[in-house]
């Protein structure tokens, strides 16, 4: 089979649709270490598919579903608090144990050096191991925060009273962002699919009332997609004259000074 | 929905500053709509990703929310073809111990995760649904018939949108094309199956499942759901 064969088989090869020979052959050729477009074919003939599955109705499962997930995976004692805790307890009161060994025990000081050093680096592994987990963590709920926005910004989008304000790029930017506002329930979003700062840069949000420009939060997300909800006190009392992006040093500065894009705001 | 045009000369900056391209233009609903879509379905894409990054590291808490985000999905698939909600729900049961199982497997470049993820449900319950007899089959869907309303569904607003979309597309295809892939994705037909079943050339039957694909393709480029 070749590329082009192949890719007129994409769309069956994705609904499962081939018979076990043609299936066998595509198999064969996707396993080929070179391809002209058949890659990318799949993923469109895919993607497709998975429309199928997005035309359905939820269902949301019975929560003993997930019990019995978790009871046959052995999940609930994987995640049981404070046990990282005593583990790194256990590990220092065994490395100390050892050192006041090796005082006592001149004459074998040599061997119980090396098992000294060995609990210490089992210990500094189990930090180490620690580490990461709060990493994980930590990046499990920015990605919790990021959905969050982009639910908000699904139901902003239903309300009829909802502005939805595109950005305009300033002379020489070649970026672009959307803003929904709702004066009524004090909600804003900014969103944006190709703000990329460089390294120690930050893309920051303003609002303009008067002659006041005030921060509003930092555009913030990855691979160009950035999601910032506006603070609702920003959008109490009179609406703000205008929203604008400028790109500053990491983490903002007080007062702009490189603005990328600009939009008025209603008046209502 | 009140459009905002973005013809507007910045009192802080020099007029001369504003680019002709961002300040002469003004938005359109559908432009907005997709351009809105493509950003948010990109961010979940992205998310979805991430967080099977996670499961292949053994993160139970990645699990749960990948559960969470894309179990509804998985049993809205797995009730469609099984007709039984209790064995519909042991399909997602079996599809995320698989997910936990097999996530170092998922490769990126053939497809969204969240796409893996209902592929392995809607294999599983294809499986099942090949296993019964042609009795429980009958059986199974006399019940669907008589049976009221699904219990409630859940959905966000996300998904309403998206579903509402697709929906409209599906109903653009002609019927010969939909029943096409239908009959495949619900039934696990091959094309050769349909073939004999509608009584249509192979040839043809081949052709509608690839214009019926690349139409929903287009969908797909069109709110880069992928």
């Amino acid at each position: 089979m070749i590329c082009t064969e192949f890719q007129e088989l994409a769309a069956a090869y994705a609904l499962g649709a081939l018979d076990e020979s043609e299936l066998r052959a595509a198999d064969e050729h996707l396993a080929q270490p070179q391809h002209s477009g058949c890659i990318e074919a799949l993923r469109r003939a895919a993607g497709a598919t998975e429309l199928l599955a997005r035309s359905l109705v939820p269902q949301r499962p019975d929560e003993r579903v997930w019990r019995a997930i978790e009871a046959k995976l052995g999940l609930a004692a994987t995640v049981k608090p404070g046990r990282s805790g005593r583990e790194w307890l256990s590990w220092a009161v065994a490395a100390a144990a050892v050192v006041g060994f090796l005082l006592l025990n001149g004459a074998r000081q040599r061997e119980q050096l090396r098992a000294n050093e060995g609990e210490r680096a089992a210990v500094e592994a189990r930090q180490q191991g620690e580490r990461e987990r709060q990493t994980c963590a930590h990046d499990i709920l920015a990605l919790r925060g990021q959905l969050e926005l982009q639910k908000t910004a699904l139901v902003l989008l239903e309300l009829p009273s909802t502005h939805l304000v595109a950005l305009g790029a300033t002379k020489g930017q070649n970026v672009s962002a959307l803003a929904l506002i709702n004066y009524q329930s004090k909600q804003g979003i900014v969103l944006s699919g190709n703000l990329t700062a460089e390294a120690g840069k930050d893309y920051q949000l303003w609002l303009i009332r008067g002659d006041q420009k005030i921060a509003a939060g930092l555009l913030r997300g990855t691979g160009g997609q950035v999601l910032a909800s506006i603070d609702s006190a920003l959008l109490a009392g009179a609406p703000p004259d205008a929203v604008a992006v400028s790109l500053e040093p990491f983490g903002g500065r007080p007062q702009p000074t490189e603005v990328v894009l600009v939009a008025a705001l209603p008046k209502s | 929905m009140q459009l905002r045009a973005v013809n507007w000369a910045s009192w802080f900056l020099p007029k001369q500053a504003l680019a002709e391209e961002g300040s002469k233009g003004y938005a359109t609903g559908p432009m907005i709509f997709n351009a809105l879509f493509a950003a948010v379905a990109r961010l979940s894409a992205d998310a979805d990703e991430a967080l099977l990054a996670r499961v292949a590291t053994r993160d139970p808490q990645a699990l749960r929310i990948l559960y969470d985000r894309c179990s509804s999905i998985a049993l809205a698939v797995s009730l469609r073809i099984m007709r039984s909600r209790p064995e519909a729900e042991e399909v997602v049961q079996e599809t995320f111990i698989e997910v936990w199982k097999r996530a170092d497997g998922f490769d990126g470049q053939r497809g969204s995760a969240a796409g893996w993820i209902v592929a392995i449900a809607r294999s599983r319950a294809l499986d099942r649904l090949r296993a019964r007899s042609s009795a429980e089959r009958a059986a199974s869907a006399a019940q669907a018939e008589e049976a009221p309303a699904v219990p409630l569904p859940i959905e966000s607003a996300e998904q309403r949108q998206v579903r509402d979309r697709i929906q409209v597309a599906l109903s653009t295809l002609p019927p010969e094309q939909r029943t096409a892939i239908e009959l495949s994705y619900y039934q696990g037909l091959t094309q050769r199956e349909i073939a004999d079943r509608t009584g249509d050339p192979l040839g043809t039957v081949k052709t509608r499942v690839r214009l019926a694909l690349a139409k929903l393709a287009s969908l797909l480029e069109e709110v880069s759901l992928s």
